[in-house]
């Protein structure tokens, strides 16, 4: 089976790398954009498994993002996963209601967050049960 | 000043007082308008149809007498200068009303056409230093608040950065690592973390000061709050070598709070006794009700730590208090937790104290009101002073799909049924009820939500599209949801405005009672 693929929506260069070698040791696949706008784009070409995104993000900040992957047929399924510096406060149910599957604030858990990304993608039928 | 005409407004029953000081206002050649008002209500009803440049106030009217005349008066127009006129044996009066905020006192048997006009004049520019001086003071405050939360949000991204290659050097993600290398990383992560809460204090105390909080009430079991917040500090406590523990009543115990906040509140005060208990020491935490107070629920964190000095014990809930002695570099915080478990504390509803002996240990204790269906609903159906026009009463039922009904899996169903309720409700505006008890054939939630049928039945969308979009609930359950609108009485002034809001709680409860016994879902 392939590696599944993780989108990773990060404008901060130092957390793209870090989260590929976490993620990387955890047996996926990534590729990135940090803004808004490319955020999009590698979406429609990539067609990841599961995206990572930051909710301060230059051109299109997360929730513009979110909003365009639910009205595009091909990404609306995709699972999201948000993980920001902003507040839970406010944020987290905005986000939620938005679309998300998972909240995190900066910096997550480690573990927490490797588990709430392979619960998601059981749940979306990429990893088995 | 002189090119504008100047709107007086005098307050005053004697109609020989009001003459003479009209006559002195035209006589002096100055441009005045006068209004007159012959006691504080007529008063009142003319500054809020238009706000006067100055007031003169006599202080024993009909319907109000002495200060209590300025501070209902300066309630209302808080940015007009006000005059306190007063009668020759009566200047003691006068100093009073100064005391209170007025401008300035004018004797009536005094009273010449110069002095009056100045007096007035005076009182205008220095109403409008203080105004002045009053701004600057609040954009000073609001400077600091920006910077305060802008910095704080700043410094965690490097932060972040620390934190994430230091765990994957430590997880031996980017090669294995040498005992003392390990070590010496780990107390990298341990100092990043103690100023990741360091960070978080700030911003919460910025939040506060700015008066952002913002408290979301709901009914709280107080035990499994306890519970909680114990066992995410047990692992703290093991590695201090000290024994936490909670002493919970076997009946679960109902407050009105803020759940994130009150676990913010525990956990602070464990952490704080972790901190300062020596190894082999004891904290224990304790929910309970006392007979004399049955209005409020009592929570303590006890420890056997080194105890707070007399002369400290009124310090501690200050900001920025540091204890003196406390040498160990681990003690150092910033000294803002404890304030702001006041705040919080204090916002809900509490009191927060401490008793301490030095040496034998500290105790923390705060207390946070009793819940009360009432209490809850009173944001949701009272609505700036009045009864809100529409309240809606949204009934959801959710039963489980026969095929999957194992315990278990409904159990956890639930759950995540719960969290998508509580995305679909706007804090402000709607209640999520307590549970009233699970059925096994499914169970009834009740929303009551500050708004008529069209709003009820947004809602009801917003539900459904919800539950659509979990899949783990939409697979395994039947949702079916219905609103109904609670009839809200016409409100009569004379009642007051709790005993309407009791009245329609009990409205509200009939109505859930009887969805609970009609449906095949009661238990």
């Amino acid at each position: 089976m392939n590696k599944p693929k993780i989108l990773i929506i990060d404008d901060d260069n130092d957390m793209r790398r870090a989260l590929h070698i976490r993620l990387r040791s955890q047996g996926y696949e990534t590729v990135f954009a940090g803004d808004g706008l490319s955020a999009m784009r590698t979406a429609l070409t990539e067609t990841p498994d599961l995206i990572l995104l930051d909710l301060g993000l230059p051109v299109g900040d997360g929730f513009v993002v979110m909003e365009r992957l639910q009205k595009n047929t091909k990404l609306s399924c995709i699972p999201i996963i948000v993980l920001t510096a902003r507040e839970c406060r406010g944020n987290q149910e905005k986000a939620l209601a938005a679309g998300c599957c998972a909240f995190f604030q900066k910096p997550a858990d480690n573990e927490e967050l490797m588990s709430a990304i392979e619960k998601a993608l059981k749940n979306s039928g990429v990893l088995l049960q | 000043m002189n090119d504008k005409r100047t709107r007086a407004l005098l307050v005053e029953d004697n109609p020989g007082d009001a003459f003479i000081v009209q006559e002195q206002l035209s006589r002096s050649g100055n441009c005045f308008d006068v209004e007159s008002a012959e006691d504080l209500s007529a008063a009142m009803m003319s500054v809020s149809i238009h706000q006067p440049d100055v007031v003169l106030l006599d202080l024993n009217l009909p319907d109000s007498r002495g200060t209590e005349t300025v501070r209902k008066m300066m309630h209302k127009i808080p940015h007009v200068p006000v005059l306190v006129l007063t009668g020759q044996d009566d200047e003691e009066m006068g100093v009073r009303a100064v005391q209170e905020g007025a401008q300035d006192y004018l004797v009536k048997g005094n009273l010449d056409g110069g002095r009056l006009v100045r007096a007035i004049k005076y009182a205008i520019e220095r109403q409008s230093l203080v105004l002045a001086l009053h701004h600057s003071r609040e954009q000073q405050l609001h400077f600091k608040d920006q910077l305060l939360s802008h910095v704080s949000h700043e410094l965690r991204s490097p932060l972040t950065c620390i934190h994430q290659f230091v765990t994957i050097l430590l997880d031996g993600l980017a090669g294995p690592l040498a005992t003392e290398q390990w070590e010496c990383l780990d107390t990298v992560l341990k100092s990043a973390n103690q100023l990741r809460s360091m960070i978080n204090d700030l911003l919460e105390t910025a939040t506060i000061e700015a008066g952002k909080l913002k408290l979301e009430f709901r009914c709280v079991v107080i035990n499994d709050l306890i519970k909680q917040a114990g066992e995410m500090l047990q692992a703290t406590a093991t590695a201090k070598g000290i024994t936490l523990s909670w002493d919970l009543t076997a009946e679960p115990l109902l407050v009105h709070a803020d759940p994130h906040r009150i676990l913010q509140v525990l956990i602070n005060l464990i952490e704080n006794a972790l901190k300062f208990t020596p190894k082999d020491g004891l904290v224990v935490v304790k929910a309970e009700t006392r007979d004399y107070d049955p209005e409020f629920v009592l929570v303590t964190v006890k420890d056997t730590g080194c105890g707070i000095a007399e002369q400290a014990k009124p310090l501690v809930f200050e900001r920025l208090f540091q204890e003196e002695n406390a040498s160990d570099k681990a003690r150092k915080g910033l000294g803002l937790g404890l304030s702001i478990c006041k705040e919080l504390v204090t916002r809900q509803g509490g009191r927060i104290w401490v008793e301490s002996e030095v040496g034998r240990g500290s105790t923390f204790s705060f207390t946070l009101p009793v819940f009360s269906l009432s209490k809850l609903l009173f944001p949701i159906i009272h609505d700036h002073g009045t009864v809100r026009e529409s309240i809606s009463l949204v009934t959801v039922k959710l039963a489980p799909i026969p095929v999957t009904s194992a315990l278990e899996i409904w159990g956890k169903t639930r759950r995540q049924f719960l969290d998508v309720l509580q995305r679909c409700i706007l804090p402000d505006k709607d209640v999520l009820l307590p549970s009233m008890g699970h059925a096994e054939m499914g169970e009834i939630f009740f929303i009551v939500a500050g708004t008529d049928a069209s709003g009820a039945e947004v809602l009801l969308k917003r539900i459904r599209e919800q539950t659509m979009r979990c899949s783990a609930v939409s697979a395994n359950s039947v949702l079916n949801v219905s609103s109904q609108q609670v009839e809200v009485f016409p409100a009569s002034d004379q009642q007051p405005l709790e005993d309407q809001v009791e009245a329609i709680t009990g409205l509200i409860l009939q109505a859930t009672a009887k969805a609970m016994n009609k449906g095949e879902y009661a238990r």
